[in-house]
């Protein structure tokens, strides 16, 4: 035998010919209702190239100045509405963890009602708040909000929730109050995970803000949208550069905070 | 000294809070959202959500159709993206890439594919495809290819380098080093990192129809548009529910394989 599969008998492991099969027949089943048919890939193949054409072409150095400040705008709203939603989470997940709720009986209503505002994609916030209160970053940023408090609450949470006891009863052995037992025994042990979590819900906030203008809730989506439909190819390059460069960007300035946190 | 306690630390959280609270002012005010009146805005609100009385599920049939075309584009753009990572993850590991400039190459690339919003690419694609879910699996591809790629990556160059060292020491060519000792080392993340991809890429498959890139998105853009709001909310309550599904299954497969 010239190969031996790193398993005790040398061969594939059962269970993962039956998962790369299971595989195999789920695509091959949905393959017609994903559309994926070879016919409408070689009509795609010379609009395809003509995208690339596009992105390639010189870019219209006009757009600079609004561009900037579409970017602005996006990264604006991030920040206000991790802030925001940071404010709010934190009283939501101490209500939520078992050992910081003062009340069981209102944690668990409170985990399920934030699992359902998870499951929410924030586009479709962003459109409901768009029709409600019109266009303009202010939907946009209470789109965000919901979505980041939904999910924050549920990572703060179990944050709390793992906390070591030790401490706790430390404090509450000199005889620490209810408040003085949270504030000195458990937030301390689950601050830099709330750190942690903080700077992730500004880098996946400013990621959502770059496409909600899409619906008109703000930011540098809009221009991404209008270009589009008014085909201004020129701009479609710098467009998707800028989305690039501040994502990445923003990697390594949260990736430097994270790592003095923790 | 009388007293053993040791002087208090200087705290650094005060400048930092004023720092981010005047950052925020700022932000408000380059915003302009001081103009915004927010007893207006929530009177507005209040109004727009008791237009979803009774959800009307007389076409129920269609959505489910479509519902099971979103998890489609999303099952189809997951498995795209996991097979061009697997194949390609190897080149943007540092110890086992051919040469510093592939490793720099696949990088980079990945990390672009990564940065752009499926969403953005969706708007592209619909230019290629025309409207239809084609253009929906591209995108949640091509922005999967970068998540996938570049987390198989770093997780391959968290394993220990003696595991590495154990393949090359018997000869082992770069391939068979990461087929045999990287993958078999990085089981449970490559496991976890694609049914995050998956999960995600269901939530996005259901909005991604808004810019008209197929499945129940665009039902949902054209009842929210024509004001049919007992439609949208039936439609609401099928993605919903559709999305508590799936992430219910993935964490319980999760549950099971750690």
């Amino acid at each position: 035998m010239k190969y031996a599969w790193p398993t005790l008998n040398g061969q594939v492991s059962r269970s993962w010919l039956a998962m790369g099969i299971g595989a195999f027949v789920v695509l091959g089943g949905t393959a017609a209702t994903a559309g994926m048919e070879p016919g409408r890939f070689r009509d795609a193949g010379p609009h395809l190239a003509d995208l690339v054409g596009h992105l390639l072409t010189p870019p219209d150095w006009q757009f600079l100045g609004p561009l900037g400040a579409g970017l602005v705008e996006t990264v604006g709203m991030a920040i206000l509405a991790s802030c925001v939603a940071i404010v709010v989470a934190m009283p939501l997940a101490i209500l939520m963890a078992r050992n910081t709720t003062p009340w069981l009986f209102i944690a668990y209503p409170l985990r399920v009602f934030t699992a359902v505002l998870r499951a929410i994609p924030d586009l479709l916030w962003a459109l409901a708040f768009v029709a409600a209160v019109g266009l303009g970053p202010v939907p946009g940023i209470a789109a965000l909000i919901v979505t980041t408090v939904a999910y924050l609450a549920k990572f703060h949470q179990e944050s709390l929730d793992v906390v070591a006891s030790g401490p706790i009863e430390g404090i509450a052995s000199v005889g620490a109050n209810g408040l003085a037992r949270r504030w000195y025994g458990v937030l301390p042990q689950a601050v830099p995970d709330l750190v942690g979590q903080w700077v992730y819900s500004l880098d996946s906030n400013v990621r959502a803000a770059t496409i909600l203008g899409i619906v008109g809730a703000g930011g540098v989506g809009f221009d991404l949208s209008n270009a589009v439909k008014l085909q201004q190819y020129n701009r479609l390059g710098p467009l998707i550069l800028s989305f690039y460069i501040i994502v990445t960007t923003l990697d390594r300035v949260s990736d430097r905070l994270r790592r003095r946190v923790i | 000294m009388e007293t053993g306690i040791p002087p208090r630390p200087r705290s650094w959280l005060p400048l930092w809070l004023f720092g981010i609270l005047l950052l925020c002012a700022a932000i408000v005010w380059k915003l302009q959202l001081t103009q915004f009146n927010v007893q207006e805005a929530s009177e507005d609100l209040g109004e727009y959500v008791s237009r979803y009385k009774s959800p009307s599920f007389q076409n129920l049939p269609e959505y489910l159709r479509l519902m099971f075309q979103t998890v489609a584009i999303a099952l189809w753009g997951s498995g795209i993206a996991f097979v061009v990572a697997i194949l390609s993850c190897g080149w943007a590991t540092r110890n086992l890439s051919p040469h510093a400039v592939v490793y720099r190459i696949a990088r980079e690339t990945f990390s672009f594919l990564r940065a752009v919003p499926d969403l953005a690419f969706a708007v592209l694609f619909i230019m290629s495809f025309g409207i239809g879910p084609q253009a929906g699996v591209c995108a949640l591809a091509l922005h999967g290819i970068g998540f996938l790629g570049k987390s198989f990556a770093e997780s391959l160059e968290r394993v220990s380098f003696q595991t590495y060292e154990g393949l090359e020491s018997v000869g082992a060519h770069r391939w068979q080093t990461l087929v045999f000792a990287g993958f078999p080392s990085i089981q449970r993340e490559i496991v976890g990192a694609t049914l995050y991809t998956f999960d995600r890429n269901v939530r996005m498959a259901a909005v991604l129809g808004i810019v008209g890139a197929g499945g129940i998105g665009v039902p949902l853009k054209e009842a929210v548009d024509l004001f049919r709001y007992s439609d949208a909310f039936a439609i609401l309550i099928v993605i919903l529910l559709t999305l508590l599904a799936t992430e219910f299954i993935s964490d319980s497969i999760r549950r099971r394989l750690a």
